[in-house]
């Protein structure tokens, strides 16, 4: 009990244990997730800030290169002027043969293709840079629309100019443009703002990694689609390095301007990789963690139910059984054996209890009859009677007799002390019988005649005491009449039944025999004792049951020459006392 | 005693019977002759070569197309696996790339680099020779394999490929005419009526005598003019076209030539430029520029056809036409096309350097010239090894179609296969190999071809090659001054009225440069080979 005791106590308190402790990971492993998302997506920042800086740089640099060499090597050169005349077609073809060349050459010194081109507003004629079939075709395709801008921005104004580097769109396509206005002629730069897009890459950037080039109010001139899916936009340029980046999203945007120009790039940088795969394993992690938890907690739970409760339920009930002898069978164990064991103790109980009420029973019996053969024993006419008879005899000087009946009745006294409830050889008790059949003799003077015929051998057996005397005494009882001499005889002698040696015991008289009513009765085993009537009867038969139980029998019958007769047949073999 | 003298006699007997075999071979053996079958073996002066021991040939040549390393490999197998048996010759294929080619041969003839079979443009024939870099193949055309490469390519263009009487290559046999014509737009011809008026036709472009004048085609420029004013009738670009106008026996360089179009027979070397049908072309050219038939930026413009007629504002380009011409031409062009063949002759001129432009030689470096020459003839005469060189292994890399011609195996096309030389025209012999049938092709393609050049006329000078090696300095002068006109005036963009004054120009250039002496020391040269050719 104690220690059943001690393991619930345990038990709960080992989940609540459990219930803290993991609640102390959960919240560990949230907090090192937050940390860890957090310093990722700074480092990845800080890495995007330098690949978006260092493109910068490249195009920065790269327009810058282009300006240069215009500057330096075309914007000034006569061979311009020659075309501008067009006085000599031969020169004018050199010029221009010589001028091409020199536009190509130009073409892919870069990591993308960038195209010049020189109009002349004169003439309305063209020199192209783009040579590739590819090129060609885009310059074909903008040609009109660029020259017609480039004619409509300058105006009627003579006046050189110098544009920024510029975003246009034409024919539906972006690009990055410059151009020169001088001594009459265009020279213009553009870049496919695609092509100039395709040379960036960005590789460990998240997901995926877009780069935007931008106006500077946010105006997106690439990947306007994707920026719609995704729900996102390019913010306005601050002048310098920008990062836009909510704290959870998995999207980041590093906006940078170009110097020099009217425009900025962006890096659109789309789920983190690390971030989100960071992340998303720390929450599976975490969530594994809850869920093992989570079930052990269910488990413990379970187990709490259908073991240890029944098992305290039980071992409450057994302790109930123990204070109040009651046991109550529960009906909500669900574990087989428990619910097995419980019905067999419940069983049990009742068996014990049963039992016990036997025994009980038994044993007030036993006391019943223990007592009354007391009572009997301590028969007071018998001895007020023999104490008469003394008195009486001494009147009349008979002290011989006095002798002897004093001297059998010591006798008589002596061997009822003596045997108390102990078994006798059947001996002894036959001696104490004719004794007492002396007394009575004594008293009744000739009144009857005792016929006494028992073998030798069965007088080595034992009997309960005083069983003998008390058929007889009651044979003599009733039988006794001052008017005719009756006869009591009594047989004993060995007899067998099967197996068993028992000895027969006949106690007959010559009386009236029992009455019918009496003799049904005893014949019956009723009891017939009125009082104090009879009790010697019942009490020897019950004696006789309670010692040999079936064994022994009891027959009463009346003689067919009159007279009653009782029959006793008593096992040889004795059993222990009490028992069955 | 018995036992041992007769297992003795029975060894000697075995003894002489392997000796005799042997000595019977090498006694019925040839020069330059070779067995087929195990244990033979093949004898030139140099060596001996079997199958175990073959020889080691190294064949190299321009691959203008780019191949997979791994394929090629197994191509050498199994051409190995042919050649070995069949000739005793082992190769080792040495793909050289078009843009430094000329500089790698020189290298490795220079550096004594182990060099057998190779590609020699006639341009640097002359300086190879020079240099003593190139094996005359002369000694070896009485030879079985020599006559087989004549009966391949005919006895004049068998032997064009000489210069100073060294035989030191074999032109690649395919067609080498050029009757010159339009290329014109389909849908315009249409609209135009002009496929009704010429009997246009897809496809239709092998020549059968059919040509007009150029005033015809300046009728079909007129008309496409007025029809649509935006549209170029004609498109020129820089490169020189004059050629499809007038043919001349440029004698290589063009700095004195053989005006083939005045008199067919004409061996006197003149000044082209000085010519009448020059001066003709060249005005015909400057008159239709500025009646506008001409693309405007003619002279500066280096696009190419292609280009300008995907752009869709071109009617017609000049170009050389031939069989199978319109199919690749609607490739290219985006569109569908006509061909027109115009000129002054039926026949179309053919000169030496028409015929002889890569030509396949033997290094001075080859170990055993003779086995190399077993593999030159090979490549005009054996249809397999052409075949695997070409197409590749059977299967692998091509399969041959139901009506005899070959096209790539499935899966794999013109963007992504694996070993797909398409060099026929470049060397060897492409007649013998399968017809390349994209769909367009018929089996009787070659013989198409080759019936194509039936309507050469060969020009006098035909198998001379000048010598330019004492007047290189002359020559590149003569090119530059020929550069600063040469735009103008061959596009017409120079206009009708300055076409004299610009020719004259021109020729002032030219004499200035050296022209004169160029000339004699053709002339000089023409007429000793004239001489020895008697």
């Amino acid at each position: 009990m104690m220690f059943k005791k001690g393991k619930q106590y345990d038990f709960l308190k080992q989940v609540k244990w459990m219930g803290i402790l993991l609640a102390a990971v959960m919240l560990t492993n949230l907090g090192v997730c937050l940390y860890a998302i957090s310093a990722i997506s700074d480092e990845t920042s800080k890495y995007a800030d330098s690949v978006v800086l260092s493109y910068v740089r490249e195009v920065q640099q790269m327009l810058d290169n282009i300006d240069n060499t215009i500057a330096t090597e075309i914007l000034y050169d006569t061979k311009l002027d020659t075309i501008q005349d067009g006085k000599d077609i031969i020169e004018v073809i050199q010029a221009n043969l010589t001028v091409k060349n020199l536009l190509a050459s130009w073409a892919h010194q870069y990591a993308l293709p960038v195209n010049h081109m020189i109009y002349f507003p004169g003439t309305e004629t063209t020199i192209t840079g783009s040579r590739e079939e590819k090129e060609y075709a885009e310059w074909r395709r903008i040609e009109k629309e660029l020259i017609s801008m480039l004619v409509e921005k300058k105006g009627s104004s003579e006046d050189s100019e110098v544009g920024e580097w510029n975003v246009v769109n034409l024919q539906g396509k972006n690009y990055i443009l410059k151009y020169y206005y001088y001594k009459g002629r265009y020279i213009g730069s553009w870049i496919e703002i695609d092509k100039l897009i395709d040379t960036m890459v960005a590789e460990g950037l998240g997901k995926e990694c877009l780069f935007v080039v931008s106006s500077a109010s946010g105006k997106a001139y690439n990947s306007q689609e994707r920026l719609e899916e995704k729900g996102l936009s390019i913010p306005a340029s601050i002048g310098e390095k920008l990062v836009v980046r909510d704290f959870l999203s998995p999207d980041m945007i590093v906006n940078e301007p170009v110097k020099g120009t009217t425009f900025s790039l962006n890096a659109v940088i789309l789920g983190y990789s690390q971030v989100a795969g960071a992340l998303s394993v720390q929450i599976a992690l975490t969530l594994i963690v809850v869920m093992i938890a989570a079930a052990c907690l269910v488990f413990m739970l379970y187990i709490r139910r259908t073991l240890i409760k029944p098992i305290q339920d039980f071992s409450n009930n057994i302790r109930k059984f123990r204070e109040d002898n009651t046991y109550t069978v529960e009906t909500h164990y669900q574990i087989a054996e428990l619910a097995n064991a419980s019905e067999i103790l419940a069983d049990l109980v009742k068996q014990i209890n049963g039992l016990k009420i036997d025994i009980y029973e038994r044993t007030l019996e036993q006391q019943k009859v223990k007592m009354d053969f007391l009572t009997l024993q301590i028969e007071p006419h018998f001895y007020l009677n023999c104490l008469n008879i003394i008195y009486h005899m001494t009147e009349i000087k008979k002290y011989k007799e006095v002798q002897n009946l004093s001297q059998c009745v010591s006798d008589y006294l002596r061997y009822i002390f003596k045997t108390g409830n102990n078994m006798v050889l059947l001996g002894e008790e036959l001696e104490h019988t004719k004794k007492y059949l002396e007394i009575q003799k004594i008293r009744y003077r000739d009144g009857f005649e005792a016929v006494i015929e028992v073998e030798e051998e069965v007088l080595g057996v034992k009997v309960p005491p005083l069983l003998l005397q008390t058929f007889v005494e009651n044979a003599l009882k009733h039988t006794i009449d001052w008017e005719e001499e009756i006869t009591i005889s009594l047989r004993g002698r060995k007899m067998s039944r099967g197996k068993e040696d028992y000895i027969q015991i006949e106690v007959e008289d010559s009386g009236e025999g029992f009455e019918e009513e009496i003799l049904r009765k005893l014949q019956h085993g009723i009891d017939i004792s009125e009082g104090e009537k009879r009790i010697g009867i019942m009490n020897a038969v019950q004696r006789l049951h309670l010692q040999y139980g079936d064994r022994a029998k009891v027959c009463f019958y009346n003689r067919p020459e009159g007279g009653a007769g009782v029959r006793i047949q008593i096992p040889i073999k004795e059993r222990k006392e009490g028992g069955e | 005693m018995k036992k041992k003298v007769v297992s003795l006699l029975l060894v000697a007997a075995m003894i002489m019977t392997m000796l005799a075999g042997c000595g019977k071979d090498s006694g019925s053996t040839d020069t330059g002759s070779s067995d087929d079958g195990d244990g033979s073996v093949t004898k030139t002066e140099i060596g001996e070569y079997t199958e175990e021991d073959p020889y080691h040939l190294v064949f190299s040549y321009v691959e203008f197309y780019e191949q997979d390393d791994d394929a090629r490999a197994a191509v050498q197998d199994a051409i190995n696996a042919k050649m070995i048996p069949e000739y005793h010759i082992e190769v080792e294929l040495l793909p050289l790339q078009y843009a430094d080619y000329q500089s790698t041969i020189q290298l490795m003839l220079s550096g004594g680099d182990d060099l057998d079979v190779m590609p020699i443009f006639y341009t640097f024939a002359s300086s190879w020779i020079n240099m003593g870099g190139i094996y005359d193949m002369a000694e070896f055309m009485d030879t079985e394999e020599g006559k087989a490469i004549v009966e391949a390519l005919g006895e004049e263009n068998a032997n064009v490929g000489s210069m100073n009487g060294v035989l030191y290559g074999f032109p690649a046999n395919k067609e080498s005419v050029e009757l010159g014509g339009l290329c014109m737009r389909a849908d315009v011809c249409d609209e135009l009526g002009l496929t009704e008026k010429y009997g246009l036709e897809a496809n239709k472009d092998a020549y059968d005598g059919t040509y007009y004048d150029w005033s015809v085609a300046e009728e079909i420029f007129a008309a496409v003019k007025a029809a649509r004013p935006e549209m170029t009738p004609l498109y020129m670009y820089n490169s020189d076209q004059l050629v499809r106008f007038k043919f001349f026996d440029e004698l290589v360089d063009g700095f004195g030539v053989l005006d083939w179009e005045a008199d067919h027979a004409s061996t006197k070397v003149v000044n082209k430029f000085e010519t009448e049908t020059y001066k003709e072309a060249v005005t015909m050219l400057a008159d239709w520029y500025d009646k506008g038939y001409i693309f405007e930026d003619a002279a500066t413009d280096t696009q190419g056809t292609a280009s300008m007629m995907k752009a869709g504002n071109t009617f017609s380009y000049l170009t050389a036409i031939k069989p199978g011409f319109l199919a690749e031409a609607e490739a290219a062009n985006g569109g569908k096309c006509y061909a027109m063949y115009f000129g002054d002759h039926k026949e179309g001129g053919l000169s030496t350097t028409n015929v002889s432009f890569f030509n396949t030689g033997i290094s001075a470096n080859s170990q055993d010239p003779e086995m190399a020459f077993k593999f030159v003839s090979a490549l005009y005469a054996d249809a397999e090894l052409m075949n695997l060189w070409q197409n590749g292994i059977e299967d692998t890399n091509y399969k041959v179609l139901e009506d005899g011609t070959a096209f790539f195996v499935e899966g794999e096309d013109g963007s992504n296969y694996a070993y797909h030389q398409n060099t026929g025209w470049f060397m060897g012999n492409q007649f013998n190999s399968y017809v390349w049938n994209d769909g367009s092709k018929s089996a009787d393609y070659w013989t198409l071809l080759q019936s194509h050049n039936d309507w050469a006329e060969y020009s006098p000078a035909f198998g001379f090659m000048w010598d330019s090696t004492d007047y290189s300095t002359e020559v590149t002068a003569l090119q530059n001054a020929l550069e600063t006109y040469r735009a103008a005036l061959h596009t017409g963009s120079v206009g009708l009225d300055k076409v004299d004054e610009t020719i004259q120009k021109l020729n002032d250039a030219l004499y200035a440069a050296g022209l004169q002496d160029v000339m004699d020391a053709k002339q000089e040269q023409l007429d000793k080979w004239l001489a020895e050719q008697k």
